[in-house]
């Protein structure tokens, strides 16, 4: 389905959703039930916690539901947000709250990411999704909008309240951590 | 350059990284979800509130632009847009009746009566039978002294309280003060006692202030 279709049919979706249809709900529950997963998953590393956090991003989302044309961007965005504050929310609740995010303002781009693509090559998904796990929450928020939502960094941005400059740098620096992550493995192996 | 394009090995193991939801978590998580809203009920409180937001604004705005006409079309001059629309009321307020012209209307009460003579016609009638006539001696009548039937005649006029107050005054409240019901019957007849004054005649023998002259 192009995007554009696609964006169509959630919209449609997303007012019989408004409405109260709750059949529609479960057609947009179904749509995005794996990026949220992910998104959930990257975070926390029991998959038990992960199914509650996504089974209550979606009812935190229905429930709000009707605000969603106010925000002014895409309901995927939208959801992605919902699904931030959730994970932070948890995290606070159980009293570890994630780490303190880096100012990135004080972080231009300047350097490019040096590493060597044979030794990624030998790093499998399972890894990186670990390697994932030990970035900063809002590092990994951007690396999951970008790679696995797909989102580009206009919306990233909105979807998480930053400037599209904060979220190429966040970007960057996650990359840039994880390749030494990468690197620092490959080394050990050695 | 986008980092995918840049470092595709890297990019394409984040993007693996992503985990899929097993299937069996996916339908667990549809059936608990949907059985949570239909069972909790939370749509019928965000469709409501969404049509009474949307209900309160629709009134809210019809308010305004009513008004805002309103205002418009009374503050119009002739030439305006809205003039036509101020001269249309105008002549329907003209045809409509007004309401002086409605019987039941409190506003007719309110007329100025003439001025009342049943005051002194009714002290005539019910006092001159037993007020003392002048021409005869007090003494005369059985049973009462003169001093005490001049007394009681000078001590309060007969029907105090009710022969002397207009009915036809514009006020009909009864709950006025005595002093103040009375004060304008008491001018009236003061007028009046002065005209008879100037022109005495027989049958009125010149009362002053509703009362007999001693």
């Amino acid at each position: 389905m192009s995007n554009w279709r696609e964006a169509r049919h959630i919209d449609r979706l997303v007012k019989r959703a408004i409405r109260g249809d709750v059949d529609a709900f479960g057609s947009i529950f179904d749509h995005y039930a794996d990026r949220v997963y992910a998104f959930v998953r990257a975070r926390t590393s029991s998959p038990q916690d992960a199914e509650d956090i996504t089974g209550t991003v979606f009812l935190k989302a229905f429930e709000a539901v009707s605000d969603y044309r106010q925000q002014g961007f895409g309901f995927g965005a939208w959801l992605f947000r919902i699904a931030h504050n959730t994970i932070i929310d948890h995290y606070r609740k159980a009293g570890r709250l994630p780490e303190p995010v880096e100012d990135i303002e004080f972080y231009p781009i300047q350097d490019p990411i040096l590493l060597d693509e044979l030794i990624v090559a030998k790093v499998d998904a399972e890894m990186v999704k670990a390697l994932i796990l030990n970035l900063t929450h809002d590092q990994a928020a951007v690396i999951v909008a970008r790679f696995f939502w797909d989102m580009d960094v206009r919306t990233t941005a909105r979807s998480l309240g930053r400037t599209e400059g904060s979220v190429k740098a966040l970007q960057h620096r996650a990359m840039k951590r994880l390749a030494d992550m990468i690197e620092e493995l490959a080394e050990d192996e050695i | 350059m986008k980092y995918r394009e840049r470092y595709p090995a890297l990019s394409a193991k984040v993007r693996l990284a992503a985990e899929e939801m097993p299937l069996d978590v996916r339908e667990r998580l549809r059936h608990r979800i949907v059985t949570r809203l239909d069972r909790a009920g939370v749509r019928p409180v965000a469709y409501r509130r969404v049509a009474v937001v949307q209900l309160a604004a629709m009134i809210l705005a019809a308010m305004t632009l009513l008004g805002g006409t309103a205002y418009a079309v009374s503050r119009s001059q002739p030439g305006d847009f809205l003039y036509p629309v101020k001269e249309s009321v105008v002549g329907i307020g003209r045809i409509l009746p007004s309401a002086e012209r409605l019987p039941d209307e409190p506003t007719q009460r309110k007329v100025a009566p003439e001025p009342d003579p049943k005051p002194m016609e009714r002290e005539e009638e019910s006092g001159a039978s037993e007020k003392p006539d002048e021409s005869k001696d007090p003494a005369n009548v059985p049973g009462k002294p003169a001093s005490e039937e001049a007394e009681g005649a000078s001590d309060k006029p007969r029907g105090y309280g009710e022969d002397y107050y207009d009915e036809a005054a514009p006020t009909e409240d009864h709950d006025e003060p005595a002093s103040g019901q009375y004060r304008d019957g008491d001018e009236e007849i003061e007028e009046k006692s002065e005209i008879e004054r100037r022109e005495p005649s027989g049958s009125n023998r010149g009362h002053r202030n509703g009362y007999p002259e001693d």
